[in-house]
């Protein structure tokens, strides 16, 4: 048995058969003119009190006479069960109208999911981040929340505003770093993309094609790629950067290690990775900016131009409005993605340089603590205000930016 | 035939504002500039990195030995690689590949399948199931990571290549995506399918997923990229080297090398390149796929 990983088959069986049994049964149930939704519920009881309860049994029985089947048949188990109450259900006594079995059989697993796997994390994770919780420590019965994992109610939210103490001051650098980062990448983002879009769009479509497909090529690589190639760029002594700017007689920067380096009081360290992310990011942003500007009908703009717009008065009067639901779009799903950057800095500066860190951001914070100092229950209430920050920005974006008219 | 018309009229007006103000072709050479030195800004960092993987180390800390191209065109950085035995880069590629194939296999039946109930179908509680999955797209991964872990570690799948693929069974963004696709197939279509005697699960698979392939692939292949490419939950959920992915490998490889840049690189370009070889052969379905996940996102 000691081989045998028993808490992975729980899951294994639990999932096969909560799936299996809340989708067939309803099927037959259907067939035999009762209720779908009754039948998938109790196949889903059935199914996983068989399927764990059998499976286990024909583990253990099996494990020391066919070590090698073993595993797979008690994949089985909820077949145990589950095939004579399929068999022995009778039709009912009256004929009622078809149900839809299907709906029921694919409805049913999905809600089971969904409460297992996505609200009870959710509830988990807003709990913990009123809990000194930590996985190595025995805790109470439920989700090992109290006993050695203590309630602290609301100290961590008010160490977060205080800034007290090196965990405090770390997470408000962080939050700050993380707003600079994005009120960055922002702005330029949208200045480099917008104007981009524009210009694409109005050369010849061979050329649009080629230009896309280039200016797309970093949105697919891997983040950690990018954070190396980049990490070699700026580096100080062998970096590309340092090399060109040699050239004009500048003394090597360390661009990613000097915590003095600075370009108008933003730590160099962060300009670099702001630099590398937009990098990697525009082109996501211009594909969607090209899609928009397609979708612009060009009689809009010719009316324009037959009444004697230059092509910067089309622009900034005919098609930067029209682009206006567009932007407010891209500029949500620009600052929810830039508040969550993680690879880039974990890569190429690990939060550094400096001693609080002059590019630590809140997902970095967010796993160090969950992960490096196991000070779970101070990185899910990190992760708690860092989703009511971005939920609030969003809502702000969508005031500022909402258009009541159509086209 | 619609987007020929718009660009002779757009060739039109070109050419009357060109005969207005005389500076057409100037402009034009200049956006073609400004667009052609873009294209470089994006390509320099791959350039640099490809002709640095086949530098000696030598040439990459001289200054005095420093060129743009290699002066000594070299394979040694990736003889290397492939003959480190630390490093049985085919099982990394397997890996990933594993869970990138897995994940887009789940999710293109979910979200094809769940798309269409949404669609096309009517229960108790579909506005609150479906007000939910599109909720929990708000909702940054970040808030559940926590937790993910610790039912992974309850089940321990925590350094298990299953760990990644578990979990996730449904994909809200691909429900959702499906869900608009659905619509535009008509109820009649199902409805004859109904009277000829055909399951539901019949028509699902023989009628509605072939009507939807086109922007089920382009899901798919969005999906793939994603977990190919991820780094953040693979670097929590894999501790051992040899179940790693190869994102994670990469970092790994490379703090075990820091000296030797040419090295470094050349890890990175094997690592990078398999995926950007992808794209260029479907870059049509990836584009529109960014595409639809920001209008629609």
């Amino acid at each position: 048995m000691e081989n045998i990983d028993l808490q992975a088959f729980t899951l294994y069986w639990l999932v096969i058969w909560a799936v299996l049994g809340s989708a067939i049964t309803p099927l037959i149930f259907d067939h035999r003119h009762r209720s779908p939704w009754q039948g998938a519920l109790l196949g889903l009881v059935i199914g996983v009190i068989s399927g764990q309860l059998f499976g286990r049994l024909i583990l253990t029985l099996l494990l020391p006479v066919l070590p090698a089947a073993a595993t797979w048949l008690s994949m089985l188990g909820g077949l145990v069960l589950l095939l004579p109450f399929w068999w022995l259900i009778k039709p009912a006594s009256q004929i009622s109208p078809r149900h839809n079995g299907f709906v029921a059989g694919t409805i049913t697993p999905l809600t089971f999911y969904l409460l297992l796997l996505s609200v009870l994390p959710l509830a988990w994770a807003i709990l913990l981040a009123f809990f000194d919780y930590s996985p190595r420590r025995v805790g109470g019965p439920v989700l090992g929340l109290g006993g050695e994992n203590p309630f602290v109610g609301l100290q961590y939210f008010q160490t977060m505003i205080t800034g007290e103490g090196r965990d405090g001051l770390i997470f408000q650098n962080s939050l700050r770093n993380t707003l600079v980062f994005t009120a960055l990448v922002l702005p330029l983002n949208m200045l480099i993309t917008i104007p981009l879009a524009a210009m694409i769009e109005s050369v010849h479509r061979f050329f649009k094609a080629i230009f896309r497909t280039i200016y797309f090529l970093p949105v697919v690589t891997s983040s950690v790629g990018v954070a190396v190639m980049w990490g070699y760029i700026y580096n100080t002594q062998y970096g590309l950067l340092n090399d060109v700017l040699g050239n004009f007689g500048i003394t090597p920067i360390g661009w990613l290690q000097d915590p003095r380096a600075n370009i108008l009081g933003i730590p160099a360290a962060l300009l670099a990775v702001v630099v590398a992310y937009l990098w990697q990011d525009f082109g996501y942003n211009l594909v969607i900016f090209i899609a928009a500007l397609q979708n612009i009908p060009d009689s809009l703009k010719e009316a324009a131009r037959v009444d004697g717009a230059s092509p910067v008065q089309v622009f900034r009067y005919i098609t930067l409005p029209l682009l206006r639901p567009t932007i407010m779009v891209t500029s949500i799903l620009t600052v929810i993605s830039s508040f969550q950057v993680f690879d880039l800095i974990q890569v190429m500066t690990q939060g550094g340089p400096g001693r609080i860190g002059l590019t630590r951001v809140l997902v970095l914070d967010i796993y160090e603590n969950a992960f490096r100092f196991e000070k779970m229950g101070w990185a899910a209430s990190i992760s708690l205000a860092m989703f009511l920050v971005v939920a609030l920005l969003t809502v702000v974006q969508t005031r500022v930016l909402r258009t009541r008219w159509e086209y | 035939m619609n987007e020929m018309q718009l660009t002779t009229s757009a060739a039109r007006s070109e050419s009357a504002v060109q005969r207005r103000s005389g500076s057409g072709a100037s402009r034009s050479a200049i956006i073609y500039g400004l667009l052609i030195a873009g294209c470089i800004i994006t390509l320099i960092p791959f350039i640099w990195t490809i002709l640095a993987s086949f530098k000696t180390h030598a040439e990459i800390i001289d200054p005095a030995q420093r060129t743009f191209l290699p002066r000594n065109f070299t394979l040694q950085n990736y003889e290397t690689i492939f003959n480190d035995p630390s490093l049985p880069l085919a099982r990394f590629y397997a890996n990933s590949l594993f869970v990138a194939l897995s994940n887009v296999a789940i999710h293109t039946f979910t979200s094809s399948l769940f798309g269409y109930i949404f669609a096309k179908f009517e229960f108790r509680f579909k506005r609150v199931l479906f007000a939910y999955i599109l909720a929990t797209l708000m909702i940054p991964f970040q808030l559940t990571m926590i937790p993910s872990y610790l039912i992974l570690l309850e089940f321990n799948l925590t350094n298990n290549l299953l760990g990644l693929v578990a979990l996730s069974w449904f994909n809200a963004f691909g429900i959702f995506l499906m869900r608009q696709f659905m619509q535009s197939i008509p109820d009649e279509l199902l409805d004859a399918a109904r009277v000829d005697g055909a399951s539901e699960w019949t028509i699902y698979w023989r009628i509605v997923l072939p009507q939807v392939l086109p922007a089920l692939a382009t899901f798919g292949v969005l999906v793939f990229i994603s977990n190919w490419n991820a780094y953040l939950w693979p670097l929590i959920v894999l501790q051992d080297v040899e179940v790693r992915t190869l994102p994670i490998i990469l970092t790994w490889y490379n703090d075990r090398h820091t000296s030797d840049l040419g090295l470094q690189m050349a890890a990175s370009i094997l690592i990078v390149m398999p995926i950007l070889v992808v794209y260029l052969f479907l870059q049509r379905w990836v584009v529109r796929g960014f595409t639809l996940s920001g209008i629609k996102g």
